[in-house]
């Protein structure tokens, strides 16, 4: 008896030690998406003018922070998910390489002149091209540095009007992408262990190709961005921002390593194999964001609001189905103007339910229809954006029944799997000849690890898990607890 | 002694599942720094042309993203981090405040035409301006629309040429033609006057609750040391720091897993992590351009942990602090360091003050000794550490403050890094088309890592090390030999 009542004592000490200290304070340890080391890296949206007449394009660069060697593994992807090419770049030791898309889709080309290639001489910090956590047989060789110019065709049309015919025997599909003058879609960049021509559609790709090292920086450049909807630029003015870093959490092993993580689901979620969920390890997104917006006034304010979503398409699914990735709804915007008044959505007769409906990537003006009208004189405030799409069947939640993981479940508004997102903000402005074109990350409100938040009519908008959050003791500075309604905790789906 | 057997056993198990479950999926509960609510937002970098010829100026925006009214205590620091002055901002119920420093610092105004006060009528959304976490009274009467103009002419001094003639300090900041500084801006319980560097902050007027988001837009920024050619401008987040853990009311003494904190060396001797602000990072990755037909640059914007706690000497000395070490890496990964100089002496160690935005061409990074017109640069920007910084150590399950400076001495710099924050500018010009985009460096670890060695000890790379490999997993090669990194940051 006095045995028991020690071992309970000690699972108390145990429990309340864990409860007392939550805090994760190791490197590559949380949900959170910040601007560091990642295993794979979102180009959130792209956007190259493809008859190359506006010098229009989408700059983006790699940087492999450690000093033994990398592959990197790009994946272009349309506006509507629809994943189209691939190309590896091999990264030596402390290496930068940047990409310019339009050498890609108007010119055909990777890397240029000669593509990159393992047998570039490392420097006098970085390891052996063959070190590291890449496999023996690299598969390099093939790094494209010119691409077939059918190819290359194909890629433009997709990128343009939606048809992707390559020939030669491969799948065509006619509703694979959005029409619009510019090529326009979104790029994952992998690490990965060697050359390999697999898409992260492919659920083969994460049993032999997807590595887990936090080892690569990016960032990115828009030349000519202006604000949506006015037309073609009449200035080459750059914006630029980092990418979007993903973790794999916890990071490292071989490819196909299936390491157990507490995210309960993940980047690649849907298209990771059935029996492995979350076998890539990225971290998820989140999906509510705080958006500053300016627009109006003498100095001709504009904001472009870009906004990355979670497809609804898996592993295999059909041409068909990408039309899905097309018009995905929203649960709610909100727009404040800088007198806190808020607006809402009007109802919208092109949509369904009265709310904007998005494609996968997207850059539009905060001016525009799909926004709350800002009804005052303000020129400025902030839009609450809960990007969530209702979920999908092809969605895991990872339930937590006595303790094993199960899924897919599919998910509605306000179930514990939000859609992912990401969101930035491109600022506009002239006076007479100087001009702003900044642009920055939406703050999340959240992490990807969150809940799926309610709608502001159910729950006040605000930091996801709601205010005020009281630690054990506390109580606010009126002495009181009754609005001590808030968590941090995100319970397990 | 199978009473013991028990005790090891429940001992193992407590500890095999704190090891197998390491991730915290909670909200606001790491070491990471990310754009979301936050406690204390950093404006890491101002610079205001005072005589107002050209436009330059820095502006700023806070929002409260919750629907109680807060009020954020803004502190502008002039470049060798001394608090200068404080003053309020009253946001209500999702407010949005924008301060543009140039009526700050040369019309001698807070957010024309009056100030912020809580008597501005809440939106529809919003909650009373009387309730929340706040304290009652506020005294926000006193908010200042227009700041006495003595004050102002003080306060450009001291923002200019370093002499405060309100507390006859000389060399509190350096000297040249704009004002340049950093704000920090937190959230508290009432309109306070206190600065942060008064101990008396932390038990009267902080407040712990992620609430705040902010932006900031430097108007005019250019290529440092090159004249303002065109009024561009660029933008970025502020840097968010939370509260880790969250919530409570002023004064509220709650254990933090945190190491230390921001604002570590100001904070009351016998409660060194009060503040639970998290502290940030002192390794970066920053990319640069520079060179070539387009005329690219890149500025490097660098804010510092200083020395001290605020006093006019310890502004001095943290006019030139030590940074340990800067890599350039070309795009051929050639790294290029400072030369030794011709005599036997050892290469030169980079200074930089509390804040700054300096060229990387210039002579405080080490050159670029090729043809190529980018790269980026490996900056490890501990400062060697002080006597004022706090080691908080854990011993005994107490936990205890600790004033072991952290050396640069010896392949281990010792637990506590300082802190450090980094963005960069890039220009580049196209005829009239001009590139101004500005962005944070890449952290390699968190605030939370421990000081990192030189590299001529420690190779360049995440913090932590690589590779990183889990119980029962190997590299593709099948083997574990290079599995030296980890992700654990010990408690100093």
């Amino acid at each position: 008896m006095k045995a028991l009542r020690l071992v309970v004592v000690l699972l108390l000490i145990c429990g309340s030690a864990a409860a007392a200290s939550p805090a994760s304070i190791n490197n590559d340890d949380s949900c959170d998406i910040r601007v560091g080391p990642a295993a794979t890296l979102l180009l959130p949206y792209f956007e190259v003018d493809v008859s190359g007449t506006s010098g229009r394009t989408t700059l983006f660069t790699i940087t492999n922070v450690t000093r033994y060697p990398q592959i990197a593994h790009v994946t272009l992807w349309t506006d509507w998910a629809y994943p189209l090419m691939t190309f590896n770049l091999f990264l030596t030791g402390y290496d930068v390489q940047a990409i310019n898309l339009a050498d890609v889709l108007i010119r055909g080309t990777v890397a240029p002149p000669g593509g990159t290639t393992s047998a570039t001489t490392p420097g006098s910090l970085s390891t052996s091209n063959a070190s590291g956590n890449l496999r023996a047989t690299l598969g390099c060789a093939s790094n494209p540095s010119l691409l077939p110019a059918s190819l290359t065709t194909a890629i433009r049309t997709s990128l343009t009007i939606g048809v992707f015919n390559p020939g030669g025997g491969a799948a065509a599909c006619s509703t694979a992408g959005g029409v619009h003058a510019n090529a326009i879609g979104y790029a994952t960049i992998d690490v990965v262990a060697s050359c390999t021509n697999l898409l992260p559609t492919d659920p083969a790709y994460y049993a032999t190709d997807l590595l887990f090292d936090n080892v690569l920086i990016g960032d990115y450049q828009q030349i000519g961005a202006a604000p949506a909807g006015t037309g073609a630029p009449t200035v080459l003015d750059a914006g630029g921002n980092p990418m979007v870093h993903i973790r794999a959490v916890p990071e490292g092993g071989d490819v196909g390593s299936n390491v157990p993580t507490d995210l309960p689901y993940t980047f690649y979620d849907r298209y990771t194999p059935s029996s492995a969920r979350t076998v890539d390890r990225r971290q998820p997104l989140p999906s509510t964001f705080a958006a500053r917006f300016i627009q109006g006034g003498p100095a001709a304010f504009a904001t472009n609001c870009t906004i990355w979503r979670e497809g609804v398409t898996g592993a295999g699914s059909s041409c068909h189905s990408y039309l899905g990735n097309s018009f995905m709804p929203v649960g709610e915007f909100v727009r404040f103007d800088e007198h806190e008044n808020a607006y809402v959505s009007a109802p919208l007769e092109a949509f369904d339910d009265g709310l904007p409906e998005f494609q996968a990537t997207s850059t539009t003006n905060t001016r525009s229809d799909l926004y709350p009208k800002l009804a005052g004189t303000d020129v400025g405030g902030w839009l609450y954006l809960n990007l969530n799409n209702g979920g999908s069947p092809l969605y895991s939640v990872n339930s937590r029944v006595n303790g094993t993981f199960t899924g897919p479940v599919s998910t509605q508004y306000g179930t514990p799997r939000a859609s992912q997102n990401w969101v930035t903000m491109t600022m506009f402005g002239n006076v007479g000849a100087s001009r702003m074109t900044a642009e920055s990350d939406a703050a999340p409100l959240g992490n990807g690890c969150s809940p799926a938040t309610p709608l502001g009519s159910v729950r006040p908008i605000g930091p996801t898990g709601g205010v005020f959050v009281c630690p054990p003791g506390t109580t606010l500075t009126n002495g009181t607890t009754t609005q001590c309604t808030g968590t941090n905790a995100v319970p397990n789906p | 002694m199978k009473t013991l057997r028990l005790f090891l056993a429940s001992l193992l198990l407590c500890g095999a599942a704190s090891a197998a479950s390491p991730t915290s999926t909670n909200n606001d509960d790491t070491c990471d720094v990310r754009v979301g609510p936050a406690a204390t937002l950093l404006l890491p970098y101002f610079e205001v042309d005072v005589n107002g010829t050209s436009g330059q100026t820095t502006l700023f925006t806070v929002t409260n993203v919750t629907r109680y009214p807060q009020v954020a205590h803004v502190t502008l620091w002039t470049d060798r981090a001394y608090p200068l002055m404080t003053f309020n901002v009253f946001l209500t119920g999702y407010d949005v405040q924008a301060i543009n420093l140039a009526d700050v610092l040369i019309r001698g105004v807070v957010a024309p035409p009056n100030g912020t006060t809580s008597a501005t009528t809440p939106g529809a959304l919003s909650a009373s301006n009387s309730s929340g976490n706040l304290r009652t009274p506020l005294d926000c009467s006193t908010n200042p629309g227009q700041i006495p103009l003595s004050l102002i002419t003080a306060i450009r001094s001291a923002f200019t040429i370093g002499v405060y003639s309100v507390s006859s300090c000389t060399d509190i900041g350096g000297t040249h033609a704009n004002a340049i500084g950093y704000a920090t801006i937190d959230v508290v319980a009432s309109c306070t006057a206190r600065s942060p560097s008064d101990p008396l902050y932390y038990t009267n007027d902080l407040l712990f609750d992620n609430v705040l988001i902010g932006d900031y837009q430097q108007v005019g920024p250019h290529p440092a040391s090159e004249p303002v050619s065109a009024f561009d401008a660029a933008g970025n987040p502020m840097v968010h720091m939370r509260a880790v853990p969250e919530g409570g009311g002023a004064g509220s003494v709650v254990a933090t897993a945190l190491p230390y904190t921001f604002y570590d060396r100001y904070t009351p001797e016998r409660i060194r992590t009060l503040d639970r602000r998290q502290p940030l990072p002192s390794t970066y990755a920053a990319r640069f351009i520079q060179g070539g037909t387009a005329g690219f640059s890149t500025n490097l914007t660098i804010w510092r942990e200083g020395f001290g706690n605020g006093s006019c000497a310890d502004a001095k000395a943290s006019a030139a602090m030590p940074a340990i070490e800067i890599v350039r890496f070309d795009e051929h990964e050639n790294p290029f360091v400072f030369s030794a100089l011709p005599c036997t002496c050892p290469a030169p160690i980079p200074t930089l003050p509390a804040t700054s935005s300096t060229a990387s061409f210039s002579s405080t990074y080490p050159a670029l000794g090729s043809v190529d017109v980018g790269g980026w640069l490996y900056l490890n920007l501990s400062n060697g550490g002080s006597m004022t910084y706090s080691v908080t150590r854990d011993i005994g399950g107490v936990t205890v403050p600790s004033n072991a400076r952290s050396s640069f001495s010896g392949p281990n710099t010792g637990p506590r890094a300082s802190q450090n924050w980094a963005t960069v500018t890039m220009f580049g010009n196209l005829g009239t088309s001009h590139m101004t985009a500005e962005f944070d460096a890449a952290s390699l670890g968190n605030g939370c890592t421990p000081g990192t060695a030189a590299s001529a000890n420690v190779p360049i790379g995440p913090s932590g090390g690589v590779f990183v490999c889990p119980p029962g997993t190997t590299l593709s090669n099948g083997t574990t030999a290079q599995c030296t990194g980890t992700n654990v940051n010990p408690i100093p």
